[in-house]
């Protein structure tokens, strides 16, 4: 540790918080010096964000020292933090919803009011900052990259003399991603300190110019990671643990799902697929960048947006484009949609009811309109078993599960029950390596079982990875659809971007 | 003019008697739910509003000879009511309501209890409170005289267009200045709003005073200008002023359209022998439950379009805080 007298921006102390009795945070040193890029790894858990809110007022240590400038503070609440010069990007939004983008920027904006001339001028900012934003449209209208862009821009526009960046690239371009970085790398070069937390190394290794390393709430190293190798500084973050997806070959059988000149059209999101047919035994990845209609698509097969005509969905040769989610999971269907927390499953609710809610239609645990409890409580046990999720009980409330945990126990769930087809939209977002791994090996050996599966993602690599043919999703319509090793990832950049149109490639 | 265009003058005028006070209280309660609360109380703040004018204006002399505003509806010949009288008779009546709304405030924002039970509760405080404070204070009930035509009260009192300034003022206010926008963001998503340093409980607080006072104001509309304080004077209009919310969808401007609406269908239901002397009791009957059945079909229509609702609804409306320890 360094003596106190450095010119450190911030400076943790043996800083320890814990929550009953998980400890989140154990003697943590830590600093940030002016115009460093500074890294903060760790799985999910390790008690990042715990450190991070602590630095940033959310939350107070129970033990340890803060010193801001070398000077001891006590960061007592967000306001204070941020009059101290300290900015956050929070990896679960903390935008309003019902506000337009405009007035959810105009909270970073000193004295800026409501109205038309502020669209205007959020308009100019985000140029300069090289960030896209429809200022007058209501954010629950948005997806989940473009609310990121709405938080980055939020963060910058407060000059703030610490930034914190809580996993900014997960839901943006590799474009969005490099335009942030040069903004990030402007920023430091202009002494502003950075803290850059993010699953993903390669970001790491060109951004970064140090790093903290977190495992189960204490420092277990740190580094300068442009000169530490991939492998050394995963071994530090995950201990020694295997950290590859095994991928087995598989033989496709019958067609799960056809799709037939689908188009459609909600709200503000457009969908238009001209052809698509999913055999039993194949992965098929759907690429694109957030808010292309991603959501639509989801839905779309989901059955919570119907279509029309019926036929223009066909799941096991029944048409269901006028069915509904029940009706199509009693084909065998199964979904798994983006939203953890609010739509796979009911955040107030337990683990054992959240499990009843896919479940309505398996015969072994609803017969006749009533629910056996006794096998409601072992299938949810055996998911938690099966798909490695660590929770403080089944009794316990759905919320109170870490991203990663409870991300494993909404895809276990459907997974366990064998589906004919699953459709599963971004299934490792927000999730540590070891857990996507996980379910990354779980979906293979789904697919390998006789599955058809889709799944709907922005991480191209996950994509590249473990799908057996890809597509991209541009402005709501749906390109042609090639084998992986057909694609190459310039190309696939260039079809996400629009910038190539591969309706040409058949 | 024509027996007609008189009648229709009257008509005109009882609406706005009646509409006066939902808008008030509507509006009030409007800034409260934007702010993110529920509060069930207004009828109860209502009624103590209108009792405390009552009381003020009755020590003023006031009751008997509303001069100005009423000519020939002078009674009892004590002193001329002044216009600041009636000004001192509201203040009375509006710090009246937002006591009593404080009272809700430190319950719902101080002790963080739950905004239902207590907005209920204080529904049945506020009735019960200016009952006994009210026959107390006057010893028997009042026979109130039911619904007078006072074609005067059209363009004369200050009241009316107080609460029509008040619906592009808070317009203005919630849409186009930092306040509402804060206002806003603390109903939409508290915990957010906390997150960006702004102190929810207490703008909530703030925000439940000023809907006490339009309440105690509306209150004080119905007893100065339109009837006699009696018990429950308000006759539900606290209720009708919640409604009136959703069938404006939060919107001021449509709450202001709903407000005269319902005040209109009352006011032509008083007279329904004049309007429709061939109308059976039965259709009669039917046109009393008007605003309510109108307030349904309104409801079930701007549920058809989440879109609408989802931007005009706060978010986190009748959640209590929790600030994270």
């Amino acid at each position: 540790m360094s003596p106190a007298k450095t010119s450190a921006l911030i400076e943790t102390r043996q800083i320890g918080k814990s929550f009953g009795k998980t400890i989140a945070n154990q003697n943590i040193d830590f600093q940030v010096v002016p115009g460093q890029i500074h890294a903060l790894l760790g799985e999910n858990g390790a008690g990042k964000s715990t450190l991070m809110k602590i630095i940033c007022g959310l939350q107070q240590p129970d033990s340890g020292t803060l010193f801001w400038k070398g000077q001891a503070v006590e960061i007592s609440s967000p306001k204070l933090a941020r009059a101290m010069g300290i900015g956050m990007v929070h990896q679960h939004f903390a935008l309003f919803e019902g506000l337009s983008v405009a007035e959810n920027i105009a909270f970073s904006i000193d004295g800026a009011v409501q109205g038309p001339a502020l669209e205007k001028k959020i308009l100019a900012l985000a140029d300069k900052f090289g960030l896209a934003v429809e200022p007058h449209r209501p954010v629950f209208e948005l997806s989940a990259g473009e609310r990121q862009r709405i938080e980055i821009l939020r963060a910058l526009l407060q000059t703030p003399e610490l930034l914190i960046l809580d996993e900014p690239t997960s839901v943006l371009t590799p474009q969005e991603a490099d335009q942030l970085f040069d903004t990030v790398r402007k920023l430091a070069n202009e002494g502003h300190g950075v803290v850059f937390i993010s699953h993903k190394l390669k970001e790491v290794r060109d951004l970064c110019d140090s790093a903290t390393i977190l495992r189960a709430g204490t420092v277990v190293g740190s580094c300068d990671p442009r000169t530490t190798s991939p492998e050394e500084i995963a071994e530090l973050m995950l201990g020694s643990r295997e950290i590859k997806a095994v991928s087995t070959p598989r033989d496709t059988g019958g067609e799960r799902l056809r799709i037939q000149n689908l188009t459609m059209s909600v709200d503000a999101q457009s969908l238009q697929i001209e052809s698509l047919s999913l055999l039993a035994g194949e992965i098929f990845g759907v690429a694109g960048v957030a808010g292309n209609g991603q959501e639509l698509l989801f839905a779309a097969l989901s059955g919570e947006q119907l279509c029309r005509p019926a036929d223009s969905i066909v799941i096991n040769n029944e048409p269901v484009g006028a069915t509904g989610p029940n009706g199509r999971r009693a084909l065998q269907a199964m979904f798994v949609p983006e939203e953890r927390l609010g739509h796979a499953a009911v955040p107030h609710m337990s683990l054992i009811d959240n499990t009843l809610l896919t479940n309505v239609t398996n015969p072994d645990i609803v017969s006749r309109g009533i629910v056996n409890r006794q096998r409601l409580i072992d299938n949810a046990g055996q998911i938690s078993e099966r798909f490695e999720v660590r929770h403080p009980g089944l009794k316990r409330a759905a919320q109170n599960l870490s991203g990663g945990n409870l991300q494993k126990f909404v895809v276990g769930r459907e997974l366990l029950k064998q589906p004919a087809l699953l459709v599963v939209n971004q299934p490792t977002w927000g999730v540590d390596a070891l857990s996507a791994v996980r379910i990354r090996e779980a979906l293979l050996s789904l697919a390998g079982s006789g599955s058809a599966i889709l799944v709907i993602s922005q991480d191209l690599d996950e994509l590249l990875e473990i799908s057996d043919r890809l597509a991209v999703l541009h402005q709501g319509v749906l390109g042609n659809a090639r084998p992986v090793h057909e694609w190459t990832v310039e190309a696939l950049g260039l079809a996400m971007t629009g910038s190539e149109d591969n309706h040409d490639h058949s | 003019m024509s027996v007609d265009s008189i009648f229709l003058l009257k008509l005109l005028t009882a609406a706005i008697l009646l509409a006066t006070p939902l808008l008030l209280a509507a509006l009030g309660e409007l800034v409260v739910e934007k702010s993110g609360v529920l509060n069930l109380g207004v009828e109860g703040m209502m009624l103590i509003g209108a009792l405390f004018g009552y009381i003020a204006a009755y020590n003023l002399q006031t009751i008997t000879c509303l001069e100005e505003l009423v000519p020939g509806f002078c009674q009892k010949e004590e002193r001329v009511f002044t216009f600041a009288d009636y000004i001192i008779a509201l203040l009375a009546a509006a710090t009246a309501g937002a006591l009593l709304a404080a009272v809700f405030g430190f319950l719902t924002q101080g002790l963080r209890a739950n905004h239902v039970a207590v907005g209920l509760g204080l529904s049945i405080l506020g009735a019960g409170l200016s009952n006994s404070l009210g026959s107390n204070f006057f010893g028997v009930n009042y026979t109130s005289v039911q619904v007078a035509d006072h074609p005067e009260v059209f363009g004369k009192d200050a009241l009316v267009w107080f609460s029509l300034a008040a619906v592009p003022t808070i317009w203005y206010v919630l849409q186009r200045t930092r306040l509402g926008l804060v206002i806003r963001a603390v109903g939409e998503n508290h915990d957010s709003a906390y997150a960006l340093g702004y102190r929810v409980s207490r703008i909530r607080f703030y925000c439940i005073l000023f809907g006490g006072a339009m309440a105690g104001l509306a209150g004080a509309f119905i007893v100065l200008v339109h009837v006699d304080w009696k018990e429950g004077v308000t006759v539900g209009k606290g209720w009708l002023a919640l409604a009136l919310i959703l069938f404006g969808t939060w919107r001021p401007m449509r709450v202001l359209c709903g407000a005269y609406i319902f005040g209109l269908l009352w006011a032509s239901e008083l007279r329904l022998d004049n309007l429709f002397p061939a109308w059976q009791l039965e259709w009669k009957t039917l046109l009393t439950t008007a605003p309510y059945l109108l307030t349904i079909i309104v409801l079930v229509l701007i549920s058809r379009n989440p879109r609408m609702i989802r931007q005009n609804a706060p978010a986190s409306l009748g959640k209590p805080f929790n600030p994270p320890s």
